[in-house]
């Protein structure tokens, strides 16, 4: 487990019992991470309900490959917070990433050629 | 690239477009960054394969995998629904081999010698591999229910692995009477697929609805919880009534005997239930393959390293999918899929002489309850100390619009064509 991680986990339990902003200021003050999840990794996941391709296959769940960064960027922070009344099981999902992983993935799938 | 390179490429692609037998492959391979053996083409086994290709495309890649056409389980349920054709449940091979440079060798490995780093094919051939991954999906256990074997299976389907079992079950359901009785019998944890036989009991009173409105679904479970149980019990309720029917293992759910020849079932407290047509899902472990291999312990399921899906008992052996002991995560296809993607980077890497990186894990299973009425669950999986942990997910509100069942019935079917399409399409 990389120490990002590992301080992500020590901080969220910080931050449960001390406030958030004792918690911030211990993450804050953290290494930076020894690895990453490689960003194909991460999009590995994406595709299996969004297809790896550019082309719009007539459903409700939109093809990723090619959209605007900062729009994919927005739409994954918006499923995150909870706050998009649109999400069926998106919001269940991004809970897992952290704000670098979601800018990695919007900006791979925004340089994914049609 | 040098021109040995380039001729190599070549040669790889003519022997690819003439249908590679095993026999026509070295030992060894010659490609620089070594050879992958890739054994089973469902969910894992083809998404690896891509996968490794995609990440490495000099990377000699190996699929064996008997079958011309692989028939997903996923949506298998939909067809004995009627919702689905059996046709639109297979998937072939040939894009993996002619557009993404997969060697595919139509054939079954029967034994895997370790310390030699070779497998053994069906005709005899030996394969060498520099890291193997096993994706074997499941064998059934003919030795764990009495009186269920082969045999007893040709007349009561399990109908667990898609195909020739899937047909035979639908043309059960739709030769009894209005009226008659659809028993099921469900397996304690760990089996494939956990929400699985509850959307076929779904399915099954889809069809009954239409054709046999008088006819009911009696599911006999040797448990006392399952998979999305409650918004399960509210979709049967709200859209089939008081049609299907669950008894669980502290209502004498548990079957412990059947009889094939009477189409009956006994129960662990000796109740005994006939039915006119009984599908009997029994008790699973890891495919032959990966017991064979030695990677599976008294479980008769594979322990893996959790960052790599590695065996923990063999070295340079992979097991992904279905027959690995991935728990928290379900033995789901897109589990399997999501595996294929974090142990194709950590081979790559372990073919390099680096440190595995770091994974991370989705899981999304859709159920059915109706043609435009879905459910559905999620998980998103990290390494924690050493082990896997669900880090978020969830499953679909109790309380939500029949617009929102609706688009999750949409995202079931998108999900499964783009699913398919990254595995198996061009």
């Amino acid at each position: 487990m990389p120490t990002r991680r590992k301080n992500q986990v020590a901080a969220a339990n910080i931050v449960r019992s001390a406030g958030w902003l004792f918690g911030a200021l211990i993450f804050a003050c953290s290494p930076l991470p020894a690895e990453e999840v490689p960003v194909t990794t991460l999009a590995h996941g994406c595709i299996a309900c969004h297809g790896a391709d550019a082309t719009p296959r007539g459903g409700e769940i939109p093809p990723l490959a090619g959209r605007d960064a900062e729009v994919l960027l927005d739409l994954l922070q918006a499923y995150r917070s909870d706050g998009a009344a649109e999400s069926t099981s998106m919001h269940r999902l991004t809970g897992g990433y952290s704000d670098d992983e979601l800018a990695a993935l919007a900006q791979y799938f925004s340089e994914q050629a049609q | 690239m040098s021109i040995d390179h380039g001729r190599r490429r070549i040669l790889a692609a003519l022997s690819a477009s003439l249908g590679l037998a095993a026999a026509g492959l070295p030992l060894r391979s010659r490609a620089a960054p070594g050879r992958v053996v890739v054994v089973g083409g469902g969910f894992g086994g083809a998404a690896a394969a891509r996968a490794l290709k995609q990440l490495s495309p000099d990377l000699d890649v190996v699929l064996i995998e008997p079958a011309a056409v692989f028939r997903t389980c996923p949506f298998s349920n939909l067809y004995l629904g009627g919702l689905r054709s059996f046709g639109s449940l297979g998937h072939h091979y040939g894009h993996l081999q002619r557009r993404h440079g997969v060697r595919v060798v139509r054939s079954m490995a029967r034994a895997v010698d370790a310390e030699q780093r070779q497998v053994r094919l069906a005709d005899g051939t030996r394969l060498g591999y520099d890291r193997l991954i096993l994706s074997p999906g499941i064998d059934l256990r003919w030795d764990a229910l009495e009186g269920y074997d082969q045999a007893a299976a040709e007349r009561l389907p399990h109908a667990w692995k898609a195909g020739a079992q899937s047909r035979l079950l639908r043309r059960q359901i739709r030769a009894m009477d209005d009226g008659g009785l659809f028993l099921m019998v469900i397996p304690d944890n760990p089996y494939r697929c956990p929400p699985g036989p509850y959307e076929r009991a779904a399915m099954v009173a889809h069809y009954f609805r239409q054709h046999k409105p008088r006819s009911k679904v009696l599911l006999l479970d040797a448990k006392d919880a399952f998979s999305k149980q409650a918004l399960f019990e509210q979709g049967w309720r709200q859209v089939y009534g008081d049609m299907i029917e669950w008894v669980g293992f502290s209502g004498d759910g548990e079957v412990v005997r059947v009889d094939a020849g009477e189409r009956s079932v006994e129960t662990a407290f000796g109740q005994r239930h006939q039915a006119a047509v009984i599908n009997v899902i029994p008790p699973q472990q890891a495919g032959y393959i990966a017991r064979q291999a030695g990677v599976t312990d008294r479980s008769g399921w594979a322990p893996v390293k959790a960052g790599t899906f590695e065996s923990s008992l063999v070295p340079n052996v992979y097991v992904i999918g279905d027959a690995a002991v991935a728990a928290p995560m379900p033995k789901s296809a897109f589990c399997a899929h999501s595996q294929a993607g974090v142990t194709a980077a950590a081979v790559l890497a372990s073919l390099a002489d680096r440190p595995p990186p770091e994974p991370v894990w989705l899981n999304t299973c859709f159920s059915l309850i109706d043609a435009d009425y879905a459910i559905s669950i999620s998980g998103h999986y990290r390494l924690v100390d050493g082990e896997i942990r669900e880090l978020a997910g969830g499953v679909s509100p109790l309380v939500a619009t029949t617009e929102f069942r609706g688009r999750e019935a949409e995202h079931a079917r998108n999900w499964y064509a783009a699913m398919t399409q990254s595995i198996w399409g061009a």
